[in-house]
C-alpha cells in the first residue's frame, strides 16, 4: 500500500524493456473526462504512440510538432506486457525529438463503462492505483453530493506526485475537502449539507474554546481557473460578492481548479467559496472532547464566551493519546451569505486562443483561415458560427467562407469550436 | 494615562480617567484590559498593537457578533491620539484580543 504522503505508482516506458523505445523514463499517463497531453513513444520506429495506460473512450486529435496529424489511428489494445493501453499509431514515423500531442475522452470506469467523470470516482481510481484497496461505495456519500451539483472533473496525472497532492488538487477543484480521516474520504464543503449534526460541542467541562476572525481571510473577488491542459488554464470564470466589496473593499483570489472540467462545476464551486469567504468568518478550536469526531462530521456549537451557533462541519481534529481527548477545528461564517454574480467569463486565454488570418473577400464570399495561436497551423473541422446566427465548417486547410451579405464591413463576432472541443470567441473586423 | 479605543459606535476603555475624553453620545465599555505594545519598524513590518479587553464572561460576544474586521479603530491615551489603524484579527476566549494594523 502506497502512503499518501508517496508518489502515485505509476507505470514508466521502462516497462516495455528494450521493445520500445525507452532509452528515458518516462511515466505513463492516466487521464480522465475530456483531457488532453504529450503521448509517450512506444515503438523504436516512432510510429506507436501511448496517449494512456489503460484504455480510454477515444482520441479525437492528435498533433506532431503542433500541427494537425493526418491518417492516424487508435485503438484500446495491450502492450508487450499485455498491459491495456490507449494506443496511436501515425501514418508516418517521426523522429525521436518529435512531440506528439493528443486530445480525447479518458479512462472508462470498469464497471459501468461511463467516462470517469465524477469526483469520486476518479478518487477511488487514484486510491486504487495507490493500492489502498478503497471500496467504491465508500465515496457513496460524496459521489451522491457531486451528482446532485453536477460537479465533474477532466484532468491527466501525468507524473508521480504523492497521492495526497494528486486528492487535494481533485477535491479542490470541486470545491471539496479531502482526508484519509474523513468518512468517505471526501466531502463537498463549503456550501453542502453533510447531514445531521452527531452532537453539541460547548457544554462539556473542561472544554476550552477558542475563535478568532482575520481580514485576511477574506475574499470577495474569485476567479476560478479551470479546463487545464499541459499545466495552464483554458478557461477561467470571475465571480464576486458585490455587497462585500463595499464592506470590506475588494480582495481577490485566484483559485487554480486544475481538475475542473466545466463552467458549470468553476460556477458552483466558486458561488460556494463566496459566499463562505466574502463575510468574516470565525475559525473555532475546541479542545478537551472526551469522543473521537472525523473530518466532515457536522457538530453543533454552543459557546458561553463565542458568538457562534449553528451547525458546522469539521475541518481538523487533533487526539491526545496521553489525556484522551481531542481537539477539533471548524470555520463558522458570520452574518448571512452574500449574493454571487459573475463579473467575466473568458472562454479562452491569449496563450491558448486560435486566430483568423487572411480575410480576403472572393466574389461574394469573405473567405479566412482559423490557425492555432502560432498563425501557422489551421484547424480543419473547425465550427464558425458568425454573430450568432449563421454556422459554417472550416476545409482541410483551416478555410471558412462566409457571404459578403452576412459579414459586412464592421466588427463581427466569430464563436469557434474546434474539433476537440475547444471553444473561443474572437472577434473579426472587415475594413 | 488612561488608554481607550474606539470601533465604530462603541468605546472600549480601561479605567474611569478616560470618560471625559470619550464622545457621550457613543456607547461606552469598561472592558479594556491591556494594551499591548505598539511596534513601530522602518523594515517590512507594518505598526500593529494588540488590545486586550474582557470576556470571561461573554462580555464580547454579542458585541463582535459581526466582527467589524476591517473598521478603522482610533486609539486614545487621554484625549491624544497615539495610534490609529484597521481591526485585522479577533480572538475571543476567555479574554479578547483585538489586533490593529496601520
Amino acid at each position: 500500500m502506497t502512503l499518501l504522503t508517496d508518489p502515485l505508482p505509476l507505470r514508466q516506458n521502462l516497462a516495455w524493456g528494450t521493445y520500445a523505445n525507452s532509452d528515458s523514463a518516462v511515466y505513463l499517463p492516466h487521464r480522465y473526462g475530456i483531457c488532453g497531453g504529450t503521448c509517450v513513444q512506444y515503438d523504436r520506429q516512432g510510429t506507436q504512440f501511448v496517449f494512456a495506460d489503460h484504455p480510454v473512450e477515444s482520441i479525437d486529435t492528435v498533433l506532431v510538432n503542433g500541427t494537425a496529424a493526418q491518417g492516424w489511428t487508435w485503438a484500446n489494445v495491450t502492450d508487450i506486457t499485455l498491459h491495456p493501453v490507449a494506443m496511436i499509431t501515425l501514418q508516418q514515423p517521426v523522429d525521436a525529438t518529435a512531440t506528439v500531442v493528443a486530445r480525447g475522452k479518458g479512462k472508462l470506469h470498469p464497471r459501468t463503462g461511463a467516462r470517469m467523470t465524477d469526483p469520486a470516482a476518479v478518487l477511488w481510481d487514484v486510491m486504487n492505483i495507490a493500492g489502498r484497496n478503497v471500496a467504491e461505495s465508500e465515496l457513496q456519500n460524496f459521489s451522491g453530493s457531486c451528482h446532485a451539483r453536477g460537479l465533474e472533473v477532466s484532468g491527466s496525472i501525468e507524473s508521480a506526485d504523492a497521492v495526497l497532492t494528486i486528492c487535494n488538487a481533485i477535491c479542490s477543484s470541486v470545491g471539496a475537502i479531502f482526508s484519509a480521516g474523513a468518512p468517505g474520504l471526501a466531502v463537498v464543503w463549503p456550501g453542502a449539507d453533510t447531514g445531521p449534526s452527531l452532537f453539541t460541542i460547548g457544554t462539556q467541562p473542561d472544554l476550552t474554546v477558542t475563535v478568532g476572525a482575520k481580514l485576511d481571510d477574506i475574499y470577495n473577488d474569485l476567479t476560478v481557473r479551470y479546463s487545464f491542459e499541459a499545466g495552464n488554464p483554458r478557461e477561467s470564470l470571475q465571480l464576486e460578492a458585490a455587497r462585500s466589496v463595499a464592506e470590506f473593499g475588494r480582495r481577490t483570489k485566484v483559485l487554480d481548479a486544475t481538475w475542473c472540467a466545466n463552467a458549470r462545476t468553476a460556477y458552483d464551486v466558486g458561488s460556494r467559496l463566496l459566499k463562505h469567504y466574502a463575510r468574516a468568518q470565525w475559525n473555532v478550536h475546541a479542545d478537551g472532547l472526551k469522543r473521537a469526531v472525523k473530518i466532515g462530521q457536522r457538530v453543533t456549537l454552543v459557546s458561553p464566551v463565542a458568538p457562534l451557533g449553528g451547525d458546522h462541519v469539521i475541518l481538523g481534529t487533533e487526539y491526545t493519546f496521553s489525556t484522551a481527548r481531542t481537539a477539533v477545528d471548524f470555520s463558522a461564517p458570520a452574518g448571512s451569505a452574500p449574493s454571487v454574480a459573475i463579473l467575466k467569463q473568458s472562454e479562452a486565454f491569449d496563450s491558448q486562443a486560435v486566430t483568423i488570418s487572411g480575410v480576403q473577400t472572393v466574389g461574394s464570399d469573405r473567405v479566412f483561415i482559423i490557425t492555432e495561436k502560432d498563425q501557422v497551423t489551421p484547424i480543419p473541422g473547425a465550427a464558425v458560427t458568425l454573430d450568432g446566427t449563421l454556422t459554417r465548417y472550416t476545409d482541410v486547410n483551416g478555410r471558412v467562407t462566409f457571404p459578403v451579405s452576412a459579414m459586412p464591413a464592421g466588427s463581427h463576432a466569430l464563436h469557434v469550436v474546434t474539433p476537440d472541443g475547444r471553444t473561443f470567441d474572437i472577434a473579426a473586423q472587415i475594413p | 494615562m488612561s488608554l481607550w479605543f474606539r470601533i465604530g459606535q462603541r468605546q472600549f476603555y480601561q479605567d474611569a480617567g478616560a470618560v471625559p475624553f470619550m464622545n457621550p453620545k457613543l456607547a461606552a465599555h469598561l472592558l479594556l484590559t491591556d494594551a499591548g505594545q505598539l511596534k513601530a519598524t522602518t523594515g517590512n513590518e507594518n505598526a500593529s498593537m494588540t488590545l486586550t479587553l474582557k470576556n470571561a464572561n461573554g462580555e464580547c460576544r454579542d458585541l463582535f457578533a459581526a466582527p467589524p474586521l476591517g473598521q478603522l479603530v482610533p486609539v486614545f491615551d487621554n484625549a491624544t491620539q497615539i495610534f490609529e489603524g484597521r481591526l485585522t484579527q479577533i480572538d475571543l476566549s476567555t479574554d479578547c484580543k483585538v489586533q490593529v494594523q496601520a
